[in-house]
């Protein structure tokens, strides 16, 4: 797994999650949005990059969704790739992870 | 999970549910279709199946999909297992065999034969349909409808498809498995009309584990399949999560019992199952309705563990098979306990360390035994006074200790030694095996009725032998069913039974194995041969040969008898090959045949190739080991019979051969005060002679292969490497058996006798 950080304005934290999402990385991935989540007011994460994704991999990203709700943060995910498409498809969980609608593929 | 090492272990595992399943086809075919044999055979496609699911191999998912519909409908005395339909299945098991070898190869991706698999699944749709020439129009299952004739009680709900309830327990993901190959699988016996995931149970970010698994999921589900099929998508991850599955159409009852057996609370479930269309709002409400009339509005709900107790849903048939499968799987639980898989390189560094042990073990003895030497010459001699002798006593004594325990270590040595190569034996009924199946099929070929009879299936010997054994076997049996066995009406002719037979044998026999291939045939016909041999070129006009020699020209390269080339063997390839393949394993092939009632082909292997006892001799300074397993006796050297290289030992001739002159020794021979000595050999039924300066014991011998150069030096099998660091040649007796045979007449030998 790799992630990169930025800052994109001082409110509004940026985060780009790519490679593999899976259990191996699993608890690494934890404290990274735990971690981001707490420094930011608002975090956009970006999803471009992500090759594989396994149900550990969802649970992290429905922890982080319902972490923001509980610190009443705004969250927004961006950039599914067509992996993250496939896997939240299949889990009909499209909607809570933003994920456009339509696959296409 | 490593996945590599998972491959490796669905490639095997498939390879031996292959083995079964065409056991079980043959047996079906010889036997009748019992029903424990259906579903053995249902059950190997079926596991198959499962494990490709779980690595997402479509190609072989959807096969043995088809495969299992027509198993399903032989299971259920819909569809005759017939010796078609068996041809037909011993082809897919085929086609299954040549898909694991592309998993193997990496190249799972790639049909590695598209053309046959058209062709197998016609034939294979082609049975289907002739057996239910209209299926049933509805996603209606049978199964669900012969249940609602019978089940009374609870008025049913409108609801067509399944619904499954999944509940995964935290420790899945860690082992390996991942919820979504699950809903993959399952989407290979029908399809998902809606899926709703549920995290209920995923709690706030400090308290969560991120390697445990919080998720369940609720489905509708559209299926020709049956529970049982449907419940064995499940069956990898049974103990590790909670699976609920209701038939289409089902009693209201069972909703009830599902809502109040899944942990979430009623008004959620309800809400789930009435988006994904599982319940009307109408049904629902009854549900509830009903629900809580029955809990009369005060008791708690029943909970999960208590409901599945009393669980009344499950039909009778089901229960049996879950009992059936539940005790299989413990079997098999036990069977991991008895058997660990291994790596074969692993076991090979294991041995090759144990030889070196058993080097060194040999090098500490040597120089316990030499120090000891030495301390004594240094000691004061014969004359020397009490305290001197006294010493001398204390040293011997100590020495002794030493010795035992020396002594102790080489026994456990000996011990690991056995111990770590009998790890790489397997019995040969590995090999053997594969032959129903080939005697099957060349016979159906030849129009040959074929019965084959296996013994000594348990005789074990090295695995790296049994993989180089099967083609010259394959060859031998091929022949003995084409050349050796006549055609039916050959045997009634001359009063045999009609059925032909083949025999597999197998034993061990002073530090060999002896496999044995036999025909009841008509035997080699030794004037056939001669006369085929001649027109080859392979023999002059003139030659004597006797019956075995002549016998031993089958095996010469381009020979072939067959009047009529048949596509299994008579192309003259084949014998010659067997021949040479065998001999690179340091075996021989011996041949017996009687005109008329058949041909036993006889082959002799060492048992393993990696460390033997042995006998050390010597010839000036150069030290030879021979396989202990093959000296007989040891004898002083006698003045040989006249100028042939033969001795008379207790009145029978005996042929020796001198190893100063086998092998050319430089070092002059010994004082004429010292006699020689003659170590007397046996391999098969020879005997020879070996003659030697001096014998010099046991010793354990960790063979090490020859370089490439000295491959072509004959008489000479290995080398090994001896307690003091010098290296000793393991003598080849065999070769030297041939060659003490060679350096006489046969006149010289009755000479002698007269």
């Amino acid at each position: 797994m790799d992630a990169r950080y930025s800052y994109q304005e001082p409110s509004l934290g940026h985060l780009s999650l790519s490679g593999e999402i899976t259990i191996y990385a699993a608890a690494e991935i934890k404290d990274l949005l735990v971690d981001r989540l707490a420094a930011n007011e608002a975090l956009e994460v970006d999803l471009a990059g992500v090759s594989e994704l396994d149900c550990a991999g969802v649970q992290l990203l429905l922890m982080l969704s319902l972490e923001a709700q509980r610190a009443q943060k705004p969250l927004r995910w961006c950039g599914h790739s067509h992996v993250v498409l496939q896997v939240l498809s299949r889990l009909n969980l499209s909607g809570v992870l933003d994920a456009p609608a339509e696959l296409v593929g | 999970m490593d996945l590599s090492a998972a491959r490796d272990a669905l490639v095997q595992e498939a390879r031996e549910l292959l083995g079964s399943m065409e056991a079980a086809l043959l047996e079906v075919e010889a036997g009748g279709a019992t029903p424990d044999r259906l579903n053995a055979i249902f059950r190997t496609a079926h596991t198959i199946k499962g494990s490709a699911g779980l690595f997402a191999l479509d190609l072989i998912v959807d096969f043995t999909h088809v495969m299992e519909n027509v198993l399903e409908r032989a299971r259920n005395h819909s569809l005759p297992l017939d010796s078609a339909l068996v041809s037909t299945l011993l082809r897919c098991g085929d086609y299954l065999g040549q898909l694991v070898d592309a998993i193997q190869a990496g190249t799972e991706a790639e049909d590695p034969d598209p053309l046959t698999r058209e062709r197998l699944l016609d034939a294979l749709r082609g049975t289907l349909g002739e057996a239910a020439p209209a299926s049933p129009p509805s996603g209606v299952p049978q199964m669900a409808e012969v249940r609602i004739e019978r089940d009374e009680g609870g008025p049913l709900v409108q609801n067509e498809y399944w619904h499954i309830s999944l509940r995964f327990g935290h420790d899945v993901l860690r082992l390996g498995l991942d919820p979504i190959s699950f809903l993959q699988y399952l989407e290979s016996l029908g399809r998902i009309v809606h899926l709703y995931t549920l995290y209920d149970e995923l709690p706030v970010a400090a308290e969560m584990d991120p390697e445990a698994c919080y998720l369940g999921f609720e489905i509708d589900f559209d299926s020709e399949a049956d529970k049982q099929a449907i419940e064995r998508v499940f069956e990898f991850v049974q103990d590790d999560c909670r699976v609920r599955i209701l038939p289409p159409r089902a009693r209201i009852t069972e909703y009830i019992d599902l809502i109040s057996s899944l942990p979430e609370s009623r008004q959620r479930l309800g809400e789930i199952l009435l988006a994904g269309g599982s319940l009307t709002q109408h049904e629902l409400t009854e549900a509830l309705r009903l629900q809580r009339e029955a809990q009369g509005e005060s008791g708690s709900l029943p909970r999960l563990g208590e409901l599945l107790i009393e669980e009344q849903m499950v039909q009778a048939p089901v229960v049996a098979a879950a009992l059936a499968k539940q005790k299989q799987t413990e079997e098999r639980r036990g069977g991991e306990h008895r058997v660990i898989k291994v790596e074969a390189a692993k076991l090979d560094q294991l041995i090759n360390l144990v030889g070196e042990l058993v080097i060194a073990n040999a090098g500490a003895r040597l120089a316990a035994e030499r120090n000891f030497n030495a301390l004594l010459r240094n000691m004061p001699g014969g004359q020397a006074g009490d305290g001197a002798r006294k010493q001398q006593r204390a040293e011997r004594a100590r020495h002794g200790v030493l010795m035992a325990a020396l002594g102790e270590v080489n026994q456990l040595v000996e011990q690991i030694r056995d111990r770590a190569l009998n790890m790489r034996m397997i019995p040969i009924g590995e090999v053997f095996q594969r032959f129903p199946r080939v005697v099957r099929d060349v016979s159906q070929e030849l129009g040959k009725r074929i019965e084959l009879v296996i013994t000594g299936a348990e005789t074990e010997l090295d695995k790296s032998m049994v993989e180089k054994l099967s083609d010259p076997l394959m060859h031998i049996v091929r022949n003995a069913i084409d050349h050796g066995i006549e055609s039916t009406e050959q045997r009634l002719a001359t009063g045999k039974p009609e059925q032909g037979r083949v025999t597999l044998n197998a034993y061990h026999e002073s530090g060999c194995i002896v496999i044995e291939v036999g025909d009841d045939g008509r035997g080699l016909d030794t004037r056939r041969i001669r006369a085929k041999a001649l027109e080859r070129g392979l023999i002059d006009e003139d030659a004597q040969l006797t019956e075995a020699e002549i016998h031993q020209l089958i095996f010469a390269p381009g020979f072939s008898t067959a009047e009529t080339v048949t596509n299994l063997s008579g192309r003259g390839v084949g014998m010659d090959v067997v021949k040479r393949g065998i001999e690179a394993l340091r075996g021989e092939i011996e041949l017996i045949s009687q005109p008329g009632q058949g041909t036993t082909m006889r082959i002799r292997l060492p048992l393993t190739l990696a460390i033997i006892d042995g006998f050390q001799v010597s010839v000036g300074d150069a030290v030879f080991v021979l396989p202990l397993d093959m000296v007989v006796e040891c004898a002083d050297m006698v003045p040989p019979t006249g100028g042939q290289s033969i001795v008379n030992l207790r009145g029978e001739p005996l042929p020796y051969v001198r190893l100063r002159q086998a092998f050319d020794l430089a070092a002059p021979p010994p004082a004429s005060s010292l006699r020689e000595s003659l170590v007397i050999v046996e391999y098969g039924h020879q005997r020879a002679g070996i003659v030697v300066d001096r014998l010099l014991g046991e010793v354990q011998a960790v063979i090490k292969p020859m370089g490439q150069i000295f491959r072509g030096v004959r008489g000479v099998g290995g080398s090994t490497i001896l307690g003091d660091g010098r290296v000793a040649l393991i003598l080849d007796i065999p070769a030297l058996i041939a060659l003490s045979n060679e350096t006489q007449e046969p006149a010289a030998l009755r000479g002698l006798l007269n």
